[in-house]
């Protein structure tokens, strides 16, 4: 079964170590995409509470939550339906919520020491789903991640879309890690309670 | 258990699940089984079934339409200064309203006794139908063959959100499907690498919402996915800044890899379709720009839609609605706001602001059903124009003792007009009094109205049904009828 919206979220940013456990107070506004219209982001703390705390615009909700099947907030709903979408994956893949907490827990796994890069990954693992990896699954990651560190190495500058910072092997390493968590946060186990 | 007997429990589990798995076809429950019964492991293309492609049902019967594109006009446009010609207002402006028109009657804003509005536009017959419509439109006329107007229509609603509600969800309060979303639950799309339902949006969201768009309870994959000419076409479709396209395809692979291996494990169907939507998502990402991207397009359909590339404009998305349907885009809904003219302002009447209005839309409008003809697509797309109801014959008057001319919002009549889809070409259906304030003959309500468009894309609407909180539910509820004489 599918989490729901609200767990995803709360969830991404619990494993990462973004969440904020503040209780109580005024509704907080998550960053959403522009288009959108008026949506003053907020700041801090604030910016990953959980996801009971997002400001709710029943016109205009935000995006993710209902992608996710979180009801509109206008009838009441016995029972979500679990929906599987595209729109569901490209929401996970690059919501700007999801890239933060792929990349602080990007940075928490570089800034450990490990013995190899095996057991860095498998630390991010272990991390993201709380229980070792299959030695299939871990394979995986590590091709992923050996392929994302060779691209970053040889592609210092992405164009357009590069961003500022220097062109370390450091930052190699922690762009092709982000992308490891990146999909650490996709995998269907992660957002899927078996 | 032996591996015939838990194929035998996975399939009756499967079945029980059916209700969630409406998105899923038969062939990923046989693959789950033939996985068991070690078979080979799913075909890549087995596995890249995408939901968009997924019939759950087909048409009850052969259809005259494959697409719909929908032109609302959010804030109700004034029938009187467009397509409902009556010159005996025009002989009562300025005069008292009677009282008859009053007595027992609602209204969303006019108070006290108004006056009668005459147009404010010059009508004359176009074509060789003799349509009736206004010098407001000097582009429409053109095509003033091809349409079949509608000009008794009536809903129940006088104010905008839920009047644009009953029009687009069948009940004027939140939480139905849309009739977008009825649809592509019925049919799928014909686009492997589309949503099946796109909504299109200029001057801002109708009063609604959303949820004019929504799908209500519903699969969420059956919403209207709303696409914008300005920024990101939809929404999170642009990989964050150091994941390139092929960083990003590698990263898809990746999860896809996991996700397969925790399918060997756990068996979970749902794992097989979020693979495949991982696989569309990444096709999006091509297929929706490519698609957006009106540049390729000929100086000369330019011309003729009267575009603004790179701007948010009606015209722009007249032209994608082309675009759209060309590649196989089952409902296309473009929604204009600005026609909502009270007169409260000096510029808000049905004297500079519709016309403006109407020179907003007039060219794109005609453009989208001539370019449909000349591709020969008109046949077999529907195109429905009009707003949530019509206005008043009588000026607006508000506390303020105003005077500008503007109208109130008037759900008795109205009128609303098809092109192509099957339905008759130059032929108008219904009348209304010698005011324009009733409909006196061959009226259509907004359920009939669903009813006929449901019926063009080979549907009953009184089967196409889904079950929610215990009772089948439809477009149109417990109303409705097809309006069986504008069929061609």
């Amino acid at each position: 079964m599918r989490l729901s919206a609200e767990q995803i979220r709360d969830q991404a940013l619990a494993v990462s170590g973004l969440l904020s456990d503040a209780m109580y107070g005024p509704s907080v506004r998550p960053p959403q995409p522009a288009s959108l219209g008026k949506w003053e982001v907020s700041t801090g703390e604030d910016r990953y509470r959980r996801a009971l705390y997002t400001f709710w615009h029943r016109t205009n909700p935000y995006p993710s939550m209902i992608s996710f099947d979180s009801p509109g907030r206008n009838l009441c709903v016995s029972r979500r339906i679990r929906t599987n979408t595209p729109l569901q994956a490209l929401t996970l893949l690059n919501d700007t919520v999801y890239i933060e907490a792929a990349y602080a827990l990007a940075k928490q796994l570089q800034n450990k020491p490990y013995p190899s890069t095996k057991a860095q990954l498998t630390d991010g693992y272990r991390q993201v789903m709380l229980r070792e990896p299959d030695a299939d699954k871990l394979r995986a990651i590590e091709e992923l991640y050996s392929d994302a560190l060779a691209h970053y190495q040889t592609n210092p500058a992405n164009g357009i879309r590069q961003t500022i910072a220097h062109q370390s092997s450091a930052d190699a390493e922690l762009k092709a890690l982000t992308l490891v968590a990146n999909v650490l946060l996709n995998m269907d186990e992660f957002i899927t309670k078996n | 258990m032996t591996i015939v007997e838990q194929a035998r429990y996975e399939l009756a589990r499967y079945n029980t699940r059916r209700h969630f798995l409406r998105q899923c076809t038969a062939g990923l429950g046989s693959m789950a089984l033939g996985s068991l019964l070690g078979c080979d492991s799913p075909t890549p293309q087995a596995t890249s079934t995408s939901t968009a492609s997924i019939l759950t049902q087909t048409s009850h019967f052969a259809p005259r339409a494959k697409r719909v594109i929908f032109l609302h006009m959010a804030g109700a446009p004034s029938q009187l200064e467009l397509f409902d010609y009556k010159p005996e207002l025009q002989k009562l402006n300025g005069q008292a309203c009677p009282p008859s028109f009053l007595e027992g009657k609602r209204f969303a804003f006019l108070q006290g006794v108004p006056q009668m509005l005459g147009p404010q536009s010059t009508f004359r017959p176009h074509g060789g139908s003799g349509a009736m419509i206004s010098n407001y439109f000097t582009h429409l006329p053109e095509v003033a063959d091809e349409l079949t107007f509608l000009k008794a229509m009536h809903t129940d609603e006088f104010n905008h959100a839920p009047a644009q509600l009953l029009m687009h969800t069948g009940s004027p309060r939140l939480g139905r499907p849309s009739m977008g979303a009825w649809t592509v639950y019925g049919l799928g799309s014909e686009n492997q690498d589309l949503p099946g339902f796109v909504v299109l949006v200029s001057g801002g969201d109708p009063s609604a919402g959303k949820s004019v768009w929504g799908s209500g309870f519903l699969p969420t994959v059956h919403q209207g996915v709303q696409c914008r000419s300005k920024g990101e076409p939809v929404l999170y479709i642009d990989n964050p800044k150091d994941i390139n396209q092929a960083m990003r395809k590698r990263s898809i692979d990746a999860i896809n890899e996991i996700n397969r291996q925790e399918y060997e494990t756990v068996g979970d169907p749902e794992i097989l379709s979020r693979i495949a939507q991982y696989e569309l998502a990444f096709r999006m990402q091509a297929s929706v720009p490519e698609v957006m991207d009106i540049n390729d397009e000929p100086a000369w359909v330019h011309e003729l839609y009267g575009t603004e590339p790179g701007q948010e404009s009606f015209a722009n998305n007249c032209l994608l609605a082309r675009r759209l349907v060309e590649k196989g885009v089952r409902f296309v809904q473009l929604y204009d706001r600005r026609w909502d003219t009270h007169g409260v302002g000096a510029n808000n009447g049905v004297d500079t602001a519709l016309r403006q209005a109407c020179q907003a839309v007039d060219r794109p409008i005609a453009a989208l059903i001539k370019d449909l003809k000349q591709r020969g697509l008109l046949d077999e797309t529907l195109v429905v124009w009009g707003g949530e109801f019509g206005r008043t014959p009588m000026m607006e008057t508000r506390a303020s003792g105003a005077d500008f001319k503007g109208r109130d919002h008037h759900s008795e009549a109205f009128t609303m007009w098809m092109a192509g889809g099957g339905v008759k070409a130059g032929f108008t259906f219904g009348e209304t009094d010698e005011l324009g304030y009733y409909g006196i003959r061959d009226r259509v309500h907004v359920h009939d109205l669903q009813a006929t468009i449901l019926h063009q894309l080979g549907f009953d609407h009184e089967k196409l049904t889904y079950t929610f909180q215990g009772r089948e539910f439809r477009l149109t509820d417990v109303h409705g009828r097809v309006v069986k004489d504008i069929l061609a």
